[in-house]
């Protein structure tokens, strides 16, 4: 077997083994980052060429110590978890490098070896979860990553870091236990993990009860990961609290990748073999995300917190990632996926020129940012770029996500016009909340003296960080203009999914 | 000679995008570096655009439309060629001007304006139709005077308002027929209409003229060069390739010829009576293409060729007079022939060439759309083309030389016109001259074969009498010809002053609603706003953090609720 | 004050007034006063031409007989005389019954404008 084949393990493998190696190294200067700074440039190497393989050729598997499933565990990397891939470890890689400065300003050196090899774990976990075939599988590594995140969390450098964790932990772990019932019963009736398998034989098990039992618990328990509202309050403060860079890398991956387990789990498994499955969505999923779209922007408005306004913004963000997914018509599944991909652009681009910013005036509060467009004036413009992408702009990322969401909402006739509505009113919000930053950074003239630092302190970041924030910036009109990759794999994956339905 | 393309890497060196980069440069250079590097551009364009062969260039396809870009066949290439001479003219004409703006501009115009004409499919015709407007406004807009500023302002605004119609023709008609050549267009959809509008703003056709004679007359003297011989002329290309044969086209053209002819008998400054000659001379043109046979579009082809280079000098002479003395009107003007007499011969044979004169350029020419209606058997429209011929000669011919070089003496003391002036005018009055005596020279361009003499007795005849004794009733009626200092309104009256009424009373409705719309507006959009802020805002029920038990409560409510959505369906 | 980019930079536009009375006329311009001078002569020479030129059409036929009045000589004689006096009279017929207006009939344009300025100092600069 050559190198390329091994591929869909190594973008796990590589970070495990790195990760111990690493709480083992000495936490002092900057060692740490370097490595896994390092490990997490060659995971997005691999996946890239993960990418490629698979545009070349459909779906990868691999088994596992060649045992063939269901008898071993399998690997399966389809087109969207190749994407997903590149979402995970492309925003590890960006947090990473733009993140050091932000880093040794919020945690101190000794914690910091320990802190970089969660990382890695986290990482591991998540990439690990979008290449398994395997359903307790996704569950093991939905652990790893979530108990790598607590450990980010925690380290946090404002007290309240630690609630803040403890109510992500709470939360969390209820999350993946209800999917672990979910998978229980699902195993219970079928006698196998591997998704496929489960899929072919939940066809022919006799009682459709333990069947929905388990669907429930595992859309809610993956809803709650993904923070869908109205279960999303662990997930503002959780950003808000951890240090930046984490803050960055979450912000742009974390709860999708619940989300890419819902839809694949759901699509796979649930909708051919449940009666009804499609009405439930219909019925529960797409009111509470369309709730999720309008309360997240009308909060992100009031909120005087950039970091938690951003948070408010993902939980409107991931209304319209499900919305689309409920639609559960092709037009629906490839705006879904755009926007999976988009929106990690567009929330990472965000929440960095945010964390530039906090790194200088030293608070991430709305009323300290007051002036700031002249004494930062690179990083105030790559927020408004960043944020015109959020609000849907032509020739930006997020303007291709609104367009395909819109073309597939409009499908639906009535309801349709119904949800282009609150899609609309929801944008409205969105640039609202944009607005306001730009005013109290344009128009506000700064404080005195302030308490943020001195005059020296208020300047333009350091040129390393412009450099990724605005290579982020960037790639969100880049995608805005080129769209061909990104629809190519929705393409492949929405014909995987749904072709056989049709 | 060997087969030379004017070919660089195996790419078709377009020669529009020659002169735009060309024109970019053109602000590196200054003084006497700059006057010979603007004329070796020009000849090099010149050179470029002769050496053309024949044949479909530099197809793109561009986002899965074919375009053409380099559509060469006879039509094209006979614009093209009086296009590029006339850049080279304009040039040496306005060599003494130090504007890069305007120079830059005269460039780009004459470059969008072979673009056009070699465009084989709509959308590369239409950008070039648009940077052509684009261009051109600058041309007017550096007179630097209130009026120009005001009438260059119109004048884009009527170009984008027409532009936006082609624009809407154009993706009506690919989205009816499913092809972007421009080819023929059928006449009878909406689409063919609207593109027709489209063209029919360019070519001044009568009521939607008054842009012409609105703005020509602001332009800066040397810009105007350019503006009488572009737009108008790329315009009656379109229509030629476009719409030949279009039988409504014949009437209008007819009216087009008379009308310019009315206005230029009230017209007091010179050159708003020289654009009023362009409209009744593009009227030719247009009856041409409506009658659509050979001989009528090939007269169409010849009679924009000599049109272009006649109305040149023309609108030289006009320019060198206005240059010298400051004065624009016939009121003004008088006596001065003694002062400037190179440039009063030189608009002398300009004018003979408009009027038809045998051994003028626009003999061989507009004999030929009159000849058209003539084989047509069209009475009607031989005989008001031929009343628009006499009114040309008595205008262009008489009028205005005689009241702005002869006449009575208004006491201006000008000094002769600059050598580069009169050398421009010179170049294109020898082509006045040499077309008329040669025609075979003009008719080995034309798109079809030319088996027309216009040197026959009955031509001669009809043509020596009938501009001979339209002098004689000119001299009869010498009185009552002098320019008056007044201006007339045109259909320009409508948007410059019915408009302003109309909007005035309709936005001072529209202003009293929309406030009170807005204080409606205002005192629900406050309480809708502190609604929110109630519940969403840091202390409202959504906004405020949660703890763990509501997130744990509302995970139980989804689960049950999940089985009970099950249970209902 | 700077003169405004166009004006074609010719000083002879503002020095036109100021020069002597007796500008310089070049030999052309002599000739030309002649001609001018002999213009009774000039046009009664042109009257014999033009009664030459009525008689050969009603001698010489022109071979075209498309319209009846080709083989008519001399129709395009009167044809002249007779457009040129229909247009005069309809033009200004037209022009003092509806079209004429006074020349500042359009100065509620003249409003000053922030691209360009006030345009009647922009004016007051320009003269």
């Amino acid at each position: 077997m050559s190198l390329i084949e091994h591929l869909p393990i190594l973008v796990v493998l590589v970070p495990m083994f790195v990760a111990p190696l690493l709480a083992a190294v000495p936490s002092r200067g900057q060692l740490p980052w370097l490595i896994a700074t390092l490990t997490s440039l060659l995971t997005f190497v691999v996946a890239i060429a993960i990418a490629a393989q698979v545009l070349a050729h459909g779906t990868l598997t691999y088994e596992l110590g060649g045992w063939p499933p269901p008898f071993g565990i399998g690997l399966a990397v389809g087109p969207l978890s190749a994407m997903m891939l590149l979402v995970i470890t492309g925003a590890s890689l960006m947090a990473l490098l733009w993140g050091p400065a932000s880093m040794n300003s919020e945690v101190g050196h000794e914690h910091q070896s320990l802190l970089y090899a969660s990382w890695l774990l986290a990482l591991c976990g998540l990439s690990g979860i979008t290449v398994t075939g395997d359903a307790f599988n996704i569950f093991v590594f939905m652990e790893i990553s979530s108990l790598a995140s607590y450990v980010m969390v925690s380290a946090g450098p404002k007290r309240q870091a630690l609630t803040a964790t403890f109510k992500y932990l709470i939360t969390g772990t209820v999350g993946a236990t209800f999917y672990l019932i979910g998978v229980g019963y699902l195993y219970m009736m079928t006698g196998t993990l591997n998704l496929a398998d489960m899929a072919e034989r939940l066809a022919t098990v006799s009682s459709t009860a333990p069947v929905l039992v388990a669907s429930g618990f595992i859309l809610v328990g993956l809803a709650l990961k993904a923070a869908l509202f109205p279960m999303h309050a662990w997930m503002p403060n959780a950003y808000r609290f951890a240090p930046t860079p984490v803050g960055v890398f979450f912000a742009a991956c974390s709860t999708k990748v619940a989300l890419f387990v819902l839809i694949r789990f759901d699509f796979l498994v649930l909708m051919p073999n449940l009666p009804g499955h499609a009405d439930m969505l219909v019925s529960v999923l797409m009111p509470l995300s369309v709730a999720a779209m309008l309360v997240g922007s009308a909060v992100a408005i009031f909120e005087r917190d950039l970091k938690r306004m951003l948070g408010y913004s993902s939980v409107a963000q991931i209304g319209y990632i499900l919305l689309a997914f409920s639609l559960l018509s092709t037009a629906g599944l490839t705006a879904a996926i755009v926007h999976l991909f988009n929106h990690a652009l567009i929330k990472g681009a965000l929440f960095m020129a945010v964390g530039t910013l906090v790194l200088r005036t030293g608070s991430s509060r709305l009323d300290d940012m007051a002036g700031i467009g002249k004494t930062m004036p690179l990083t105030t413009l790559a927020f408004c770029l960043a944020g015109l992408s959020l609000i849907g702009v032509p020739l930006t990322a997020g303007f291709i996500s609104k367009w395909y969401l819109i073309v597939a909402v409009l499908e639906h006739g009535a309801l349709g016009w119904m949800l282009l509505a609150a899609i609309l009113i929801s944008s409205l919000m969105a640039i609202v909340y944009v607005w306001k930053v730009v005013e109290v950074a344009y128009f506000r003239s700064p404080p005195d003296n302030n308490t943020g630092g001195s005059p020296a302190q208020r300047s333009e970041a350091p040129l390393g960080m412009m450099i990724v924030l605005w290579l982020v910036v960037a790639a969100n009109f880049w995608f805005g203009l080129d769209t061909s990759l990104l629809l190519s794999l929705a393409d492949m994956e929405t014909t995987l999914l749904l072709g056989s339905r049709r | 000679m060997t087969e030379t393309t004017m070919t660089i890497g195996g790419l078709w060196l377009h020669p529009s995008v020659l002169l735009i980069a060309g024109a970019l440069l053109l602000p590196l250079f200054k003084g006497v570096a700059q006057q010979t590097y603007r004329v070796a551009l020009a000849a090099l364009f010149l050179f470029v655009v002769f050496r053309i062969e024949q044949g479909n260039h530099a197809q793109i396809l561009f986002g899965g439309l074919e375009l053409v870009a380099g559509r060469a066949d006879k039509l094209s290439l006979a614009f093209a060629y009086v296009f590029s001479i006339i850049t080279l003219i304009a040039t040496i004409y306005s060599l003494h001007v130090r504007d890069n703006i305007q120079h830059v501009a005269g460039l780009f115009y004459a470059a969008a304006a072979v673009g056009v004409v070699f465009a084989g499919d709509l959308i590369t015709l239409y950008v070039f139709w648009e940077l052509m407007m684009l261009a051109s406004v600058w041309l007017i807009w550096r007179r630097a005077t209130a009026q120009a500023y005001a009438a260059g302002y119109r004048y884009l605004m009527v170009h984008a308002v027409s532009g936006v119609v082609l624009l809407g023709g154009i993706v009506l008609y690919y989205s009816q027929t499913g092809s972007l050549t421009f080819e023929q267009i059928q006449v009878g959809s909406w689409a063919s209409y609207l593109i027709l509008i489209g063209f029919l703003v360019n070519a001044a056709v009568p009521p939607l003229h008054a842009w012409l004679t609105d703005a020509y007359p602001e332009a800066t003297v040397t810009g105007a060069i350019f503006l009488s011989a572009l737009t108008t002329k790329t315009a009656v290309y379109t229509l030629i390739r476009g719409y030949p044969g279009t039988e409504f086209l014949v009437w209008l053209g007819t009216v087009m010829a008379l009308w310019g002819v009315v206005y230029a008998v009230l017209a007091n400054d010179i050159r708003r009576l020289l654009g009023y000659h362009i409209i009744s001379q593009v009227g030719y043109m247009v009856a041409g293409v409506g009658m659509g046979t050979a001989i009528a579009l090939n007269g169409a082809t010849a009679h924009a060729f000599t049109h272009i280079l006649y109305k040149s000098v023309l609108f030289m002479g006009a320019g060198a007079v206005i240059a010298m003395t400051g004065k624009s009107k016939l009121t003004e003007l008088g006596g001065i022939y003694k002062y400037m007499p190179i440039t009063f011969l030189l608009y002398m044979i300009g004018a003979f060439s408009i009027s038809a004169f045998p051994l003028f350029s626009g003999f061989v020419s507009k004999t030929m759309v009159v000849e058209a209606a003539a084989v047509d058997h069209r009475a009607w429209i031989w005989l008001l083309l031929s009343m628009a011929s006499a009114g040309t000669f008595l205008h262009t011919g008489l009028k205005l030389p005689y009241f702005t070089f002869l006449g009575q003496d208004a006491g201006l003391r000008p000094r002769e016109a600059p050598w580069n002036m009169l050398l421009a005018m010179s170049i294109a009055a020898f082509f006045c001259v040499f077309i008329g005596v040669n025609p075979a020279w003009l008719y080995q361009f034309m798109p079809t074969p030319v088996e027309y003499n216009a040197y026959s007795a009955g031509h001669l005849f009809w043509e020596l009498q009938l501009l001979l004794f339209t002098g004689l009733g000119f001299f009869l009626m010498l009185k009552h010809l002098g320019g008056e200092a007044r201006l007339s309104v045109d259909t320009d009256w409508v948007y410059r002053k019915a408009g302003p009424v109309v909007i005035k009373a309709v936005g001072a409705v529209v202003r009293a609603a929309w406030r009170g719309f807005l204080a409606a507006l205002q005192i629900s959009l406050i309480s809708a706003w502190n609604g929110l802020k109630r519940l969403a805002g840091a202390d409202g029920i959504l906004g405020r953090t949660w703890g763990i038990e509501r997130t744990t409560l509302w995970t139980v409510v989804l689960v049950s609720l999940y089985g009970l959505v099950y249970l209902i369906i | 004050m700077t003169p405004p980019p166009e004006h074609d930079g010719n000083p002879a536009v503002h020095s036109a007034v100021k020069m002597e009375p007796e500008m310089e006329v070049t030999r052309l311009g002599r000739f030309l006063e002649g001609l001018v001078n002999r213009s009774r002569l000039l046009s009664k020479i042109m009257l014999v031409i033009m009664a030459a030129l009525v008689v050969a059409d009603i001698a010489i036929p022109t071979g075209y007989d498309r319209f009846f009045w080709e083989r008519l000589g001399g129709a395009g004689a009167l044809y002249g005389l007779f457009a040129c006096f229909v247009i005069v009279v309809v033009s200004k017929f037209l022009g003092y019954k509806l079209l004429y207006r006074p020349e500042d009939y359009f100065d509620n344009e003249r409003q000053g404008n922030k691209l360009i300025g006030d345009p009647q100092a922009r004016e007051a600069g320009h003269d």
